[in-house]
């Protein structure tokens, strides 16, 4: 009987993999609409992602802005707060890296940055308090903020680009004049253009997933999120723990966007992050809401990317699809949660119901 | 002044059985027309379990249903409604933010398909409210009327679904006195009509005043039914209550209490939603001794123990915990001290069903040997200990992994035990701490309270199980409406002298 | 001239703020069900591509408002199994639903129209109404207007009757505020919210075929762009009243049409970014003033299971 009832458990555990599945599906199911086979489908995916120096590179960097706005969002959600701004503090936190590359760009490399890294941390901290302050102060669900926030964070990049910040030199597209280059991260050429974002992503997980998992305040902030009574009854309180959690989340999400733009251009561009939020969205969620779950989810999220992005160049396949795959992963991992809750408490039910007969004879 | 009463309602031979509980065993009950019917019992005695059923909320196991000579079967709302079965929850059903007339017509087919039937219903409840002298405005906002308001909303919306039965769970629970007099005028004038009522209520006076017929529950079985007469009183009706036959044997000894560890002085509390508050208790607690508090359920138990834990703010008074004036301490606060504390709600306060055995142990003090530092948690030493503590307070699970959730009561209980009191502490406060366990997680309960007695806790034991109170306490204090009625050295207890106190007659 | 030029602007504010007025009435609808409408973007973006492909083939605009509305509220009911029978989470539900509209639609346009993208279809040109648009000022701005606009002048106080003076609005408010309650008295908690959902499904339809029949006159991608979640705003300063609701929409189109407005006006020097950014504003600005005192239905993004 323990043994069945383990073998169900890894079952619900696998959820987030059935998502992901589902989501492949969808896409696979669909490109056939392009007289595409399945097959051929898969292939092209895993081509495009893995195929080559070039493709593997893409993938990583794809992944690295999701490995850090996802580990950020994962903390929220944790800790039951609904921060789904990612996009908004995303872009803020390019923002930083202009501020800091173009404000001051005598800084050294060694400076420059951990600055920029820094202050995109701090400007996506600042960016998501404001929802944080329509919670706390007027009571608003901090849901409906960080959405409209996603706008006009989004907008505000777009103003500083075709305004104050806009290049002189180049004109044929908004963004601003190029960094120096102490401020970019190093890639390598050789292993298509991988930068250097991947591995301050992974120390990123680690560190997150070490504060949330291996810290008494991780312990704390995901009680908190678990059962808000408890978390009083235990001496904490839950509100600080939310702020805690919402502005660690923003100020990651807003982290990644300065890895965006710092790795992957020499410029702040419109419109440089534009999905990336709601992709890191779809990361956590794949994750588990889980640090550590969060890092196979953002690179098989890197190389789906990467490989959509090269269909599109081989089979003509729109990359709009991935839009689609991804909402598929995210409708499928809250019913698949929501069936397995459903088995939990059968199961539960059953049990009792077993151990009550159990105990009449 | 009637000669031939008819039957209204029988309920025949009612048995129910939940997951580890019989709550109805055997029952049978009589209502007849135009009486107001008492049903008496302790908490947990199985009175509202019967009547869910009746209302058609539960699904009997056992028994038959026979509704003015004819066997009816009723197995929702819906259909207890339509034959004339109304009941008024302790906790109203009603929509805060509707209209008292909205409330009232809220479910009804009678009205057209589509519009409702504004003008007719509003003439029928203002003949209603008037006849029976309610004084209800159909347009008024239920959440902003008083708690006495939305009771005649209740009866209201009861009457204009023409039941001739009311059911009425605990109706005198909120209310103030002036309210209550009110209530029964108004129940006499339904009973002058030819309504009954089944009044469930544990308040001896208010029924010996109101019911006619008295039917008394205890522990899920229906010990009697007698006629009101001027020759009953309450303490008669109190034994019929709480029984006589205490069967728990646990051995005391005698201690002689120590320094004094908890201090309440004129402390104070705001009521919040249901419960009444805290208002000028003051009393001493001392090491080595059990101070029991017995009193109805919603008396002021949990805000007595949410005061003292810092979960509430003090209003006014002083609380002296250890020698230090904990007055101003929260919850952070007073969890560093040597405090174990057993809350009402085990499933929502205490633990975290979906957290591991072991996270739940190591809640309180993550950052704190042995469980950890400031920047780590050390999970070999917390499932260690957790396994070890689960030894020792005989708690039976998978091991340290198993998710809270997925235990008995009784276990989940032990775990909350192995947490609170399972280092050695100075003071436990307990809130209902055997709820919903079975004899032996019970008994376990008490050999826990009674170690840490022993080895010079003191002990706050909030219970309304009065047979556990008599057993266990050195001293026992009673609380009604948020007030401490009196404290008295448990040798010098009497079961009728502290359910007189528990219905909120001083004893002079 | 003045004076055309504000009868002008208002006539355009009216005309501009239909869809998103439809949409906060048809949140209403959900949300007083006690179901997030985080899918709204979603049911508009399908019901917009499906009328205009309609539109392509049958060249008929009642057929092509009706597919719209029916696409609506196909989606919305996928979506009402999903969160309230099976009681999915309804926040990232609603979030995946907009998401698989996005892609669907974006790459079937992609696959059925190329690169050169979906033809133009004929306008939806203003009816003037005979008399009524002969009253000054204010029959130039609210009676010389696309006939959805007039369906929708007879939609909100038909919606706002349902809502509170119906048996079924009463039942369908009740569900949202105590559905255990209205269990007890024996109304049918999840039909009765699955029917909200579709509801305000039907009317995100209605919403997305007046955008892209009406005014597109194509569909583009990403065509809702935010006036779902405008609409989510707005239903929800209007404190779940249709009335409100349209009144609030009413204002974000104002905005809106401003900034269409401020951005032709190449005189005034603000960054047209900035001036992009003035709806979600005077949101943010509304929620700042006058957030705290709406209150929402009860059990509003709870699931409900029965006993």
């Amino acid at each position: 009987m323990k043994n069945k009832k383990s073998i169900l458990d890894i079952i619900l555990g696998l959820s987030p993999v059935v998502g992901a599945c589902v989501g492949i599906l969808a896409g696979a199911l669909f490109v056939t609409l392009w007289g595409v086979n399945p097959a051929t489908f898969f292939v092209e995916l895993v081509k495009g992602a893995f195929g080559n120096s070039l493709a593997i590179g893409g993938t990583l960097n794809n992944a690295a802005p999701l490995l850090v706005a996802g580990a950020g969002t994962a903390i929220a959600f944790k800790a039951g707060a609904n921060n789904i701004g990612q996009e908004g503090q995303l872009f803020t936190g390019g923002l930083a890296a202009a501020v800091i590359a173009l404000m001051m760009p005598a800084l050294p490399r060694v400076v420059g940055i951990p600055s920029i890294l820094l202050l995109s941390f701090v400007f996506g901290m600042i960016f998501v308090s404001i929802a944080v302050f329509f919670r706390l102060v007027k009571g608003v669900n901090e849901l409906l903020i960080t959405l409209l926030l996603n706008y006009i964070g989004k907008l505000f990049v777009s103003a500083m680009v075709n305004g104050p910040f806009k290049s002189e030199t180049n004109v044929s597209f908004p963004q601003t004049d190029t960094f120096g280059s102490q401020f970019l991260l190093k890639n390598w050429p050789q292993m298509g253009y991988m930068h250097t974002g991947i591995f301050i992503a992974l120390v990123v997980i680690a560190v997150t997933g070490y504060y949330m998992w291996c810290t008494p305040a991780g312990l704390r902030i995901r009680t908190a999120g678990l059962s808000p009574m408890a978390s009083k009854t235990a001496g904490n309180n839950p509100t600080k723990l939310f702020i805690l959690a919402m502005l660690i989340s923003g100020g990651l999400c807003g982290m990644a966007g300065g890895i965006e733009v710092i790795g992957r251009s020499d410029c702040l561009r419109q419109g440089f992050g534009e999905n990336l939020g709601f992709e890191a969205l779809a990361v956590a969620l794949l994750g588990g809401t889980n640090p550590l779950g969060v890092l196979p989810a953002g690179l098989f999220f890197g190389a789906l990317k990467a490989g959509m992005q090269s269909m599109q160049r081989s089979l003509g396949i729109p990359s709009a699809l991935l839009d689609l795959i991804k909402g598929a992963i995210m409708i499928s991992i809250v019913v698949g949660n929501a069936i397995k809750i459903h088995i939990r408490n059968n199961s539960r039910k059953k049990s009792l119901k077993k151990k009550q007969e159990r105990g009449e004879e | 002044m009637d000669d031939k009463r008819k039957t209204l309602l029988e309920m025949h031979h009612i048995t129910k059985r939940f997951a580890n509980v019989v709550a109805n065993d055997d029952v049978s009950l009589t209502v007849e027309e135009g009486e107001i019917h008492a049903l008496l019992g302790e908490n947990g005695a199985g009175k509202s379990t019967l009547m869910n059923m009746l209302y058609g909320l539960l699904k009997r196991d056992e028994g038959e249903i026979i509704w003015k000579g004819e066997k009816v079967s009723i197995h929702s709302p819906a259909e207890a409604i339509e034959t004339g079965i109304g009941m008024i929850h302790q906790h109203f059903q009603l929509v805060e933010k509707f209209t008292v007339l909205e409330n009232i017509i809220l479910g009804r087919k009678e009205g057209k398909f589509i519009e409702l039937p504004m003008e007719k219903a509003q003439q029928k409840i203002m003949e209603l409210s008037n006849s029976y002298g309610l004084d209800i405005k159909p347009n008024a906002v239920i959440e902003n009327l008083t708690v006495g308001e939305q009771q005649k909303v209740e009866i209201i919306k009861a009457l204009y679904r023409k039941s001739d039965l009311l059911i009425m769970d605990e109706p005198t629970a909120v209310l103030t006195p002036q309210e209550v007099t009110k209530l029964f005028e108004i129940l006499k004038r339904l009973r002058k009509d030819g309504k009954s009522i089944i009044f469930i209520s544990h308040k001896l006076p208010e029924v010996l005043e109101l019911c006619d017929s008295i039917s008394i529950m205890r522990d899920g079985k229906m010990i009697r039914t007698l006629p009101n007469s001027p020759d009953l009183d309450s303490r008669q009706l109190a034994s019929y209550m709480v029984g006589r036959d205490i069967s728990l044997n646990i051995e005391k000894e005698d201690i002689e209490p120590g320094e004094a560890v908890l201090i309440l002085e004129h402390v104070c509390a705001d009521p919040v939603a249901e419960s009444p508050g805290v208002r000028d208790i003051t009393l001493e607690l001392r090491r080595g001794e059990i101070l029991g508090i017995a009193g109805v359920d919603g008396n002021g138990q949990e805000d007595l123990s949410e005061l003292i834990m810092g979960l509430r703010k003090l209003k006014a008074g002083k609380i002296t915990i250890l020698g230090e004036d904990a007055s101003e301490y929260d919850t952070k606060k007073i969890r560093q001290m040597p405090i174990g504390y057993i809350p009402a709600d085990r499933n929502l306060a205490a633990l975290v069903l979906d957290f591991p055995l072991y996270l739940n142990v190591a809640i309180n003090h993550p950052d704190r040997k042995p469980y950890g530092s400031r920047w780590k948690l050390n999970y070999k030493e917390i499932i260690q200990t957790t396994k070890r503590k689960m030894e020792q307070f005989r708690v039976s699970a998978s091991g340290p992994r198993e998710l809270a959730g997925n235990l008995s009561g009784g276990n989940q209980q032990k775990v909350v035990l192995a947490r609170e009191v399972g280092e050695k502490v100075d003071l436990i406060v307990a809130v209902y701490p055997t709820r919903g366990l079975d004899i032996d997680a019970t008994h376990f309960v008490f050999e826990t309270m009674l170690k840490a007695r022993d080895e010079g806790a003191a002990v706050l034991y909030i219970s309304t199980e009065l047979e556990e109170i008599m057993t266990l306490s050195d001293r026992i204090g009673v609380l009604y409406e948020g007030t401490l009625m009196d404290i008295m050295p448990g040798k010098e207890a009497s079961v009728e002298k502290i359910g007189l106190l528990m219905a909120g007659e001083r004893v002079s | 001239m003045d004076m055309t030029v504000l009868v002008e602007y208002l006539n355009s504010a009216i005309r501009v703020s239909v869809p998103v007025i439809l949409i906060a009435v048809g949140v209403c609808y959900s949300e007083r069900a006690g179901v997030f409408a985080m899918g709204s973007e979603g049911y508009m973006l399908i019901a917009a591509f499906v009328s205009v492909v309609t539109m392509i083939y049958t060249d008929n605009h009642v057929i092509s408002v009706l597919a719209g509305i029916l696409s609506g509220m196909a989606a919305s009911g996928i979506f009402s199994y999903f969160t309230v029978v099976l009681g999915a989470d309804q926040v990232i539900c609603g979030l995946g639903s907009n998401f698989v509209m996005l892609g669907l639609t974006s790459s079937l346009q992609r696959l059925l129209w190329g690169v050169t993208g979906i033809p133009r279809i004929p306008a939806m040109n203003a009816i003037p109404i005979p008399i009524l648009s002969d009253i000054p000022f204010i029959g130039s701005m609210l009676f010389n207007q696309p006939i959805l606009t007039y369906v929708t002048y007879f939609l909100i106080p038909l919606v706002w009757w349902i809502m509170f003076k119906s048996t079924w609005g009463l039942q369908l408010r009740s569900v949202g505020e105590n559905p255990s309650c209205a269990d007890t008295l024996g109304i049918n908690v999840v039909k009765t919210r699955i029917l909200g959902i579709v509801t305000g499904g039907a009317f995100c339809g209605l919403s997305g075929a007046v955008l892209s029949l009406s005014q597109v006159q194509s569909f583009t991608e990403n065509i809702s762009g935010g006036r779902g979640w405008l609409g989510l705003i707005a239903a929800t300063f209007g404190g779940w009243n249709p009335a409100g609701a349209a009144g609030a929409g009413l204002i974000f189109g104002a905005a809106e049409s401003l900034q269409l407005r401020l951005q032709i006006m190449s005189r005034i020097h603000i960054s047209s970014y900035v001036i992009l950014m003035i709806p979600y504003l005077v949101a943010l600005l509304f929620i700042l003033f006058i957030g705290k005192s709406r209150r929402h239905p009860a059990a509003m993004g709870k699931f409900y299971k029965k006993q």
